[in-house]
């Protein structure tokens, strides 16, 4: 009976801690005794340290005002968790109360030091938590923070946001002189989005003024956002600009945006498309309308110029929507769609999103008692709250007492897209997307080719010469780098990279990065379209371009470098394909996703 | 119309009471008036009533000359005050605002009566409300009579895998008693069914499938009893009940397809633009006036008249032309031309099992499975997407046998025909479950010839607003559970002996056939779930088809408390595509040792083939990784929608082939939609010997027990399949001298304890001690399978907490993820204990899955202790 001794060893301190809870459990309201007991676990310090991370997530996502407020004097006291357990103690925190709208009883003034901590993160997360809680006394450090030209522009709306929420009486005078004329375009922007959480009305008149002598320098992206967040926002944001005079770019950067997170509504979209002189015709199409541009399609559409119109960036498709696995994860990889989905259900597809969803990407829209909209795809929900995935990725939490309206239907996809085409280019997107999937240079492929490129954003002065990175400096200024010195390119169907897409990179060197997942060691190769002026790393193993590159590689994720020399390549396209040689044992996957 | 007076009501109540088991009336209750529209509403009691409408025919041969209309809006386990419908259900001229009744039959009360006397004053104020509303609302200006039947008895069928009733019957008795005093006070038609049904139940004959679902006899006795408790005696008939009994069968098999229209959602549901709006209306307008001459046919005989054998439904109107709106030629090629487009890693080969052009009858083949011979059953869906007014579905169920084994099908049987798309088939205990949408079917074979000689539909209520998302992927679990599974749109309630079971928006359902348990094994969000297969250890993984996703089934399997449903659970693979159609684990001697445990998944647009993840253990999990798939296809009719290893050790790919798939991208009547092709592949590696085919028809119990030592899992789950068919006492005496003859030095005497355990499950043998034994077994895999038998044990197994307690501080995660999830089980005075000992488990290492299992449990029982 030797694995009786061994399960012995292992249920001793289980049943003791099971007497600790007994003994100290109140035999009624069990409901809320088994987050009760859970604090008391912790308190007890009998926990092993590697779970209390765990436990105190299960109190902040189970717990009530009272157990929260126990997390937050450990968290915050001198002599509390270390500061790993802090940090997602915090963060667990505001989780709960963006899930259920809960506050931690007691005392919370050590709001403050946290804002004003040295540690970007703990000040943000002190900066959220001020609004999250309504911590007033914390009005004057959020003012000064939000007016502050040294502080970085998101922690600036951060603040503004926060204190807006606090309810301060100083929130008006702050957010008026970020709204100010001698503020910079950016900094107004902010001001206006902070406006909209205030009085709507006012915020739309503000936006016209801003909106109509903006340039194109800064995005309008987020203050269109936060008109779109409120029920109200978009019609108030019509009625001002009718009588303003905007730069028809302007107007078109605020389109995009709309279009981008899958809105149109009416009234602004009339408004900005007069503006940015696009012809906007929502009509639905009659059947024989319908029959006669699939006619048009089949007749006209290019694909191949259809594919450089869906890789456009004002377009939005791959920020969505994979291609081969490369591109957006938001709605369906479209690389199959042509096989099953005939020209007619293409066009409506694209002109009318809301007419055909596949299930796992059905919208909600959820309308708060603020008034505030929320709309995505359900990702999870429960008794509590709702999770929502937006048209950027973004999760949306909404906390179930606070759902005023709640809609289902429709899709993410924005309607107006083909607002932004040329009939021609509209016939050969379509004929490009009916194309997909069908045997032919569209079809599925089976090579192991590279899609999802990254491509690194400002190559180091020191490495745009002729020579190749030292093995030093290869390590630590490229292999080392994060994620966020890449940028994301992805390959066309056929597998080409179109270097023209890397024109905004300004080097005569460029560095490409790809993953491959590998699940069995063995020996894989790199095959590429070009070899003249490349230089390949895997791993970090380097391979001049012309001789064979082949590695043996060990199960995991790795990543394979590419150092192109734009002055020797030869072609405008780059492709590579990661293949097994014939006596490989290796089984592995070239890295997909956005 | 005459309503029923006080003094009759009560005459009739003494007259009850008086003759108690008697069901002759003096007088009667009822009163109806010529062209009466009577409509049933209620449970399982009044659904049923279709298909064995014996009370109808009755009540029809009584008033030959009032041309009475009956409609039977039946619903599985609905309630007075919860009737889940999907979305837009009410449009379909479904409710009683569209039948404008001049009689409402109410059978409600059944479902109810699970409450208890705790539910009683609850259930009384429900039906007060209910009759207020009744009574009140006017079609075409007036007010329907209501007529409210007592559920009938739950009978002691006298088995021991059931129970006995007498608990249920205890309840049932007090809300007829219930229903009977609200009907008095408020002046209401009343027929106490509970008390007539008593006697006939006791007798020789069952008169219930399971208890508490009248079989055809059952009717009979209850249609005799319903009519005289309304009407009084009966008197001499025109006609002969059984000429008119086919007659009242038809106008319910056109009504069901109206009603119970599968693909509602495509109809008048969410995706009825653009392509249903032009094709249903006609098809629907047909179809009533189809019923609307059934009707007719229906007087006549009652009247004594003769009809033509051939109804004419000639004046019924014609179908809307629907035009493709595949702008391209439709490739369709023969098997010799798909296998050429087929590419497999070296050392395999795939050669064609069977085709539709040696065997016709293939057509659409969706799910198959091996009997005890080791022939190949397969059912057909030449019928999909539904049925088409006028024709009669015949969908099928084939078995395909290789009589001379050289890896090709030479005969086939037709098994049952007139199926109505089947999208799901097991074997077992004599017979074939197969899915028979909004039902779960039974087609036995009592005298071994290969053909289904009775069909019994034994479980209601799963939902079809679209037939693709009803129940499908239909895997027997190590236990002897039958589990299947359904997607997202539907609202589905099954009543059982134990209580109606309900889930809304998917999930897979675990139903035990021997004891008539249904468990809704998940509920969770999925899209689609169209794939579920088990490991040698009993673990589960579930494949959701739409999105793609794979699951491991432990974690989200606990119990939750209707309609919560489980949160987002991590999948344990990446997706590298979608949409996917079946999942299978390599185990076989024919395949290579590397590839033995691989998780292979059939994926059907896009990538069309089988792709290949290695699986590990992840902690309490699991984990997989892509390897070179088994299976591309560049035919992109090629649509591998089932997969499972044979007897032979090969495995078998069940294809659709069809070049059009999309269930809402083309309208469901497209022209271009494939009917007539479909092919069975084979698969099997070159390298090593095929398996030598287990011999387990007619095999003695001892050789039966002898196969589970057999690495293939496949014949271990057919074997265990055959034991269920063979006595228990037998089997267990049997057992008992092949545990006491194993090898304990054996590197699989864990495994054999296990299979041994599973066997008792099947056959609902409890056995402790055997548990106990595997659940401190040296294996953290038989572990972990003990504790999910201890789990569907827990009310059998004195000391079940206890033993749960010791599972939750097991040193391995996997074991104590099973016992978390076994612990959201518990109700009652056991759910604070339950929390107690899930709790426990905190001081352990955790992982994703862990918490994740151990967060659901605890939100299941805070709800319990809330309740209570």
């Amino acid at each position: 009976m030797k694995h009786c001794t061994m399960l012995n060893r292992w249920i001793f301190p289980g049943l003791l801690i099971a007497a600790t809870l007994v003994l100290a459990t109140p035999k009624a309201a069990f409901a809320q005794g088994a987050t009760d007991a859970m604090v008391r676990l912790l308190q007890s310090g009998k926990l092993p340290d590697s779970r209390v991370g765990t436990v105190i997530g299960m109190i902040a996502e189970r717990g009530n005002e009272e157990n929260l407020g126990i997390l937050f004097q450990e968290a915050t006291k001198a002599d509390g968790f270390n500061p790993q357990l802090k940090l997602e103690a915090l963060s667990a925190l505001k989780k709960a109360s963006e899930s259920r709208n809960l506050v931690p009883a007691g005392d919370l003034s050590a709001i403050s030091g946290m804002i004003s901590s040295e540690d970007p993160t703990l000040k943000t997360l002190g900066i959220e938590l001020a609004g999250l809680w309504k911590v007033q006394a914390t009005a004057d450090t959020l003012a000064a923070i939000a007016l502050a030209n040294d502080q970085p522009l998101k922690l600036r709306r951060l603040a503004i946001d926060s204190l807006i929420e606090t309810g301060s009486d100083q929130t008006a005078a702050t957010v008026a002189k970020l709204t100010d004329a001698s503020q910079p375009l950016s900094i107004r922007y902010v001001g206006v989005a902070a406006l909209t959480n205030i009085d709507i009305q006012q915020a739309a008149q503000a936006a016209a003024e801003v909106l109509a002598s903006a340039d194109t320098s800064t995005d309008p992206a987020d203050m269109i956002d936060a008109f779109l967040a409120d029920t109200k926002g978009p019609d108030a944001l019509a009625a001002a600009l009718k009588d303003k005079m905007l730069d028809g770019d302007v107007a078109k950067m605020c389109l995009r945006q709309m279009y981008s997170v899958g809105r149109s509504d009416a009234s602004l979209v009339d408004v900005l498309s007069t503006a940015a002189g696009i012809d906007n015709n929502p009509d639905p199409l009659t059947d024989e309308q319908l029959q006669s541009l699939v006619a048009k399609v089949l007749e006209k559409g290019d694909p191949a110029r259809g594919e450089d119109i869906f890789r456009r960036k004002e377009l939005s498709c791959l920020k969505c929507h994979a291609i081969s696995g490369a591109g957006g994860q938001i709605g369906p990889d479209l690389s199959p769609v042509g096989a099953t989905s005939p020209v007619d259900y293409v066009i409506n597809s694209i002109l009318f999103p809301e007419m055909a969803v596949k299930e796992a990407y059905i919208m909600k829209t959820i309308v708060d008692y603020d008034g505030k909209m929320h709309q995505g795809v359900v990702v999870d929900e429960n008794d509590d709250r709702v999770v929502l995935k937006d048209a950027n990725g973004k999760e949306l939490i909404i906390p179930a007492n606070d759902i005023d309206l709640e809609k289902e239907g429709g899709s993410l996809m924005p309607k107006g897209l083909a607002n932004f085409l040329t009939e021609e280019e509209f016939l050969d997107l379509v004929r490009y997307v009916a194309e997909l999937g069908k045997p032919g240079p569209y079809g599925i492929r089976s090579e192991p080719t590279i899609q999802r490129w990254r491509v690194l954003k400002e190559v180091p002065e020191g490495l745009q010469g002729e020579a190749n990175p030292s093995t030093g400096e290869f390590e630590s200024q490229i292999l080392g780098l994060g994620e966020d010195a890449w940028m994301p390119v992805y390959g066309k169907v056929n597998g080409k990279l179109p270097l023209a897409d890397l024109a905004e990179i300004e080097s005569p060197i460029l560095f490409l990065q790809a993953e491959i997942e590998v699940v069995e060691a063995g020996k894989v190769a790199v095959k590429m379209s070009q070899t003249a002026g490349v230089t390949v790393w895997i791993i970090d193993d380097e391979f001049n371009g012309s001789e064979p590159i082949v590695a043996d590689v060990l199960p995991g994720r790795h990543k394979i470098t590419f150092r192109l020399d734009k002055r020797k390549l030869e072609g405008d396209t780059f492709r590579a394909v990661v293949t097994k040689p014939s006596d490989s044992t290796a089984q592995y996957t070239v890295v997909g996703g956005s | 119309m005459i309503r029923p007076t006080c003094t009759a009501a009560l005459l009739l109540g003494l007259c009850m009471s008086l003759i108690h088991s008697s069901s002759v009336e003096a007088a009667a209750k009822l009163e109806l008036k010529k062209g009466d529209k009577i409509v049933y509403i209620g449970n399982t009691l009044a659904e049923r009533m279709q298909y064995f409408p014996h009370f109808e025919t009755r009540l029809q041969a009584r008033f030959p000359q009032l041309n009475l209309t009956v409609r039977d809006l039946g619903w599985s386990a609905d309630e007075l005050d919860l009737r889940p419908r999907s979305k837009d259900f009410n449009d379909h001229a479904t409710r009683l605002d569209d039948h404008k009744p001049d009689v409402i039959m109410a059978f409600f009360g059944f479902n109810e009566s699970f409450a208890g006397k705790e539910g009683l004053a609850k259930f009384e104020s429900e039906l007060e409300k209910f009759i207020d509303h009744t009574k009140s609302t006017k079609y075409d200006g007036k007010s329907p009579t209501l007529v409210l039947v007592s559920p009938i008895p739950h009978e002691d069928l006298h088995s021991r895998f059931l129970p006995d009733g007498k608990a249920n019957n205890d309840n049932i008795a007090l809300y007829t008693e219930s229903m009977k005093k609200l009907a008095d006070k408020h002046n209401v038609v009343f027929a106490d069914v509970y008390a007539p049904m008593l006697d006939p139940m006791a007798g020789n004959d069952d008169l219930t499938i399971n208890g508490i679902h009248l079989n055809d006899e059952g009717y009979q006795v209850f249609g005799k009893v319903l009519d005289e408790a309304l009407f009084g005696p009966a008197p001499a008939y025109k006609c002969d009940l059984a000429t008119l009994y086919p007659e009242v069968k038809e106008k319910d098999l056109q009504f069901f397809y109206d009603h119970r229209a599968v693909n509602g959602y495509y109809i008048y549901g969410g995706r009825k633009n653009p392509f249903g709006v032009v094709n249903f209306p006609a098809e629907f307008a047909k179809l009533r006036k189809m019923i609307e001459n059934r009707d007719q046919r229906i007087w006549k005989v009652a009247n004594g008249e003769t009809v033509p054998a051939e109804i004419d439904d000639s004046n019924t109107g014609d179908f809307t032309q629907v035009e493709t709106n595949v702008n391209r030629p439709v490739d369709i090629f023969s098997p010799e031309a798909e296998a050429k487009t087929f590419k497999l890693p070296e050392g395999y080969e795939i050669n064609l099992f069977a085709s539709e052009v040696e065997f016709p009858d293939l057509e659409n083949p969706v799910q198959m499975a091996f009997d005890s011979k080791g022939r190949l059953w397969v059912t057909t869906m030449e019928s999909y997407p539904m049925y088409l007014p006028g024709t009669p579905p015949d969908d099928k169920v084939l078995i395909l046998e290789d009589t001379d084994k050289d890896g090709k099908a030479d005969k086939q049987i037709v098994f049952a025909d007139g199926l109505h798309v089947p999208t799901g088939i097991e074997l077992g205990d004599g017979g074939a479950y197969v899915a028979q949408q909004p039902n779960l079917m039974f087609l036995a074979d009592k005298d071994g010839d290969d053909k289904a000689d009775e069909r019994s539909l034994i479980l209601h209520g799963f939902d079809t607003a679209d037939s693709h998302h009803s129940i499908s992927a239909f895997t027997w679990g190590p236990g002897g559970d039958l589990y299947f599974q359904e997607g997202t749109f539907h609202h589905s309630q099954v009543e059982t002996p134990y209580g109606p079971e309900r889930v809304a928006n998917a999930g897979i359902f675990r139903y035990e056939p021997s004891t008539e348990k249904l468990d809704i094994f998940v509920s969770y969000g999925f899209a689609n779930p169209w794939g579920h297969t088990f490991d040698d250890w009993g673990q589960n993984f579930v494949a959701d088809a739409s999105g793609g996703a794979n699951y491991f089934g432990a974690a989200f399997s606990g119990d939750v408390v209707y309609p919560q449903k489980h949160g987002r659970l991590k999948q344990f693979l990446t997706k590298q595509w979608r949409p996917t159609a079946g999942c299978e684990i390599v185990s076989s001697r024919n395949f290579p040792e590397s590839a033995q445990g691989n998780y292979l998944l059939n994926n059907c647009i896009g990538f069309q083939g089988i792709l290949q993840y290695k699986m590990k253990d992840e902690g309490s999990g699991f984990h997989a990784d892509p390897v070179d798939p088994l299976l591309v296809s560049e035919d992109t009719s090629f649509r591998p929608v089932d997969i499972q290893f044979g007897p032979d050790g090969a495995l078998y790919i069940v294809d659709w082939y069809n070049p059009l798939v999309g269930h809402m991208q083309h309208s469901l009547r497209d022209p271009k939609r494939d009917k007539h092709h479909g092919r069975i592949w084979r698969i099997r590696y070159t390298g090593n010997d095929l398996v030598k085919e287990p011999k387990i028809a007619d095999a003695s119990v001892p050789e039966l027990l002898d196969l589970l030592k057999e690495p293939e899992y496949r014949t271990r789950y057919r074997v265990r399949r055959e034991l269920r068919s063979h006595d228990g006492k037998e089997v267990s005496a049997a057992l008992e001298g092949w545990l006491a003859e194993l090898d304990k030095n054996d590197p699989n005497y864990s495994h054999h304890l296990l299979e041994a355990l599973w066997v008792k499950q099947n056959l609902d043998l409890v056995d402790a001690d055997l548990l106990k034994r595997v659940l401190t077994d040296g294996d953290f895999r038989a572990r972990a399978a003990a504790t999910r038998v201890l789990c569907y044990w827990r009310d059998r197994v004195p000391g079940a907490l206890d033993l749960l307690e010791v599972q939750v501080n097991d040193e391995n995660p996997r074991v104590r993820l099973e016992a978390i999830r076994a612990l959201s089980f518990f109700d009652g005075s056991d759910v604070e204990r339950a929390q107690e000992i899930a709790l426990q488990s905190l001081v352990h290492d955790q992982d994703e899955y862990l918490e994740y299992t151990f967060k659901e449990t605890l939100e299941t029982l805070d709800k319990r202790a809330k309740k209570d």
